[in-house]
């Protein structure tokens, strides 16, 4: 099984075919083969390093069902916090306004 | 009076009691800023991958304007579009694992926010001009039996008091219950991070972004001189049923903006690179910044000043920034 080319090879290799482009000995009908190897390389290029990125997003995002799971858990405490305030606010609300309500019928 | 006095004493009491439980206000205003810190962390490590795939396509039009062959030619304008469609969702893949972070530090904010304190001040201190206002209509009807007035703000003042602490035994306990889940977890994201971003300083590992990074500067010098020096062109000539085929070798006379352009991928490779190890300073510093969290809030301390490893991690974070408003 062939194994993947590093990105410094195929860098070696497109600086030879593009020095080869330019070199005015180089016969006509090689010139295609160059274009073409060039185009090649460049996929090559690209591939590698699309798989490379995708390898190390893989690698992020591990363990971010974790993570998800107790910010689910935040969001719940979040929600019981806002309740209890809410709680404590109506009943400090409600006592004011039955002392309000008692003050004017006095 | 009697009465108001038990209810004072209920209040004081509780206040006591409920203390043990409590996080001191400094404890509170930590990991608050420890979640103002990490919030929008998502957007560095993104940001790497994104300057980079765009420097990438753009030399690769520098190759593809140097190939003189149309078919080629446009096959190489091609191939940078189809780099740059694969590769457009990563950063978002990337963003998607760090804002579960940012996430995170957001919940952290919402958890040690004062605006539940505020809501509840409040309505206590209408509850003390309510207070007040029966006192001293009470005080009219029967002038042998005068209530102390000023008792309705000094009860208000209680219940905030009460609620303040209630709110904030109830903060502690949600708080002493997550960082220390979120620790585990923090430990591994950060490591994971580290790892993307190469945290091992070993320029021979070819799966790294340090090498990804060191390469493109190699190929952004191989296609720009391919640029600069162009190629031949094919010319034939005919002349008296004689033909003479042949080449011209063109030089190209590159213009300021050509150059502006080359000089800006190479700043950008520069910038990336250094963002790329202020990130890992950065998520080092969050790691040790967590850590810290954890085991201040462990203990019953009132803290004169943020952690040194918070504030690290705040002058990292501010590096970071400035970075990224440099590069293009």
């Amino acid at each position: 099984m062939p194994t993947t080319p590093t990105l410094a090879q195929v860098n070696d290799a497109m600086a030879a075919v593009n020095a080869a482009l330019q070199d005015m000995n180089v016969p006509e009908n090689f010139e295609d083969a160059l274009n073409e190897l060039s185009n090649t390389l460049q996929g090559v290029q690209d591939a590698i390093i699309e798989q490379t990125e995708q390898a190390l997003i893989n690698t992020l995002a591990a363990d971010n069902a974790e993570l998800q799971a107790l910010n689910q858990k935040i969001k719940d405490l979040c929600n019981d916090l806002d309740q209890t305030t809410a709680t404590i606010k109506n009943v400090s609300t409600t006592v004011g306004t039955i002392a309000s309500i008692i003050g004017a019928l006095v | 009076m009697k009465q108001v006095r038990l209810f004072l004493s209920a209040f004081i009491l509780s206040y006591v009691l409920s203390g043990c439980a409590t996080l001191t206000k400094s404890q509170l205003n930590e990991v608050n800023a420890f979640g103002q810190l990490t919030c929008n962390f998502s957007a560095f490590p993104g940001t790497i991958v994104s300057t980079y795939n765009h420097i990438h396509q753009q030399q690769e039009i520098y190759r593809a304007n140097s190939l003189a062959d149309p078919a080629a030619h446009f096959a190489a304008i091609k191939q940078a579009n189809d780099f740059l469609r694969i590769t457009k969702p990563y950063p978002q893949k990337i963003d998607l694992s760090l804002k579960i972070i940012d996430e995170y530090a957001q919940g952290l904010i919402l958890l040690t926010d004062t605006k539940h304190r505020k809501l509840f001040d409040t309505a206590a201190i209408k509850f003390g001009t309510n207070l007040e206002h029966l006192v001293t209509t009470y005080n009219k009807i029967d002038a042998s039996a005068q209530l102390p007035s000023g008792i309705g703000s000094a009860v208000a003042a209680v219940i905030m008091l009460g609620g303040d602490v209630y709110i904030r035994s109830k903060q502690a306990e949600d708080i002493k219950q997550v960082v220390p889940l979120g620790d585990v977890i923090i430990e591994k994201m950060t490591n994971n991070l580290l790892e993307f971003l190469g945290a091992k300083d070993d320029p021979q590992n070819t799966k790294s972004l340090q090498y990804l990074i060191s390469q493109e500067k190699e190929s952004v010098e191989n296609n720009y001189r391919a640029y600069l020096g162009l190629n031949r062109d094919v010319v034939s000539i005919n002349k008296d049923k004689d033909n003479y085929p042949g080449f011209i070798k063109h030089e190209r006379f590159a213009s300021i903006a050509d150059d502006r352009d080359c000089l800006q991928m190479l700043q950008d490779l520069d910038g990336i690179e250094v963002l790329r190890v202020q990130c890992i300073d950065a998520v080092t510093g969050l790691r040790k910044a967590h850590a810290k969290l954890l085991k201040d809030i462990q203990e019953k301390i009132t803290l004169k000043q943020y952690a040194q490893e918070i504030q690290d991690y705040s002058a990292q974070v501010k590096n970071i920034y400035a970075t990224i408003g440099a590069i293009k």
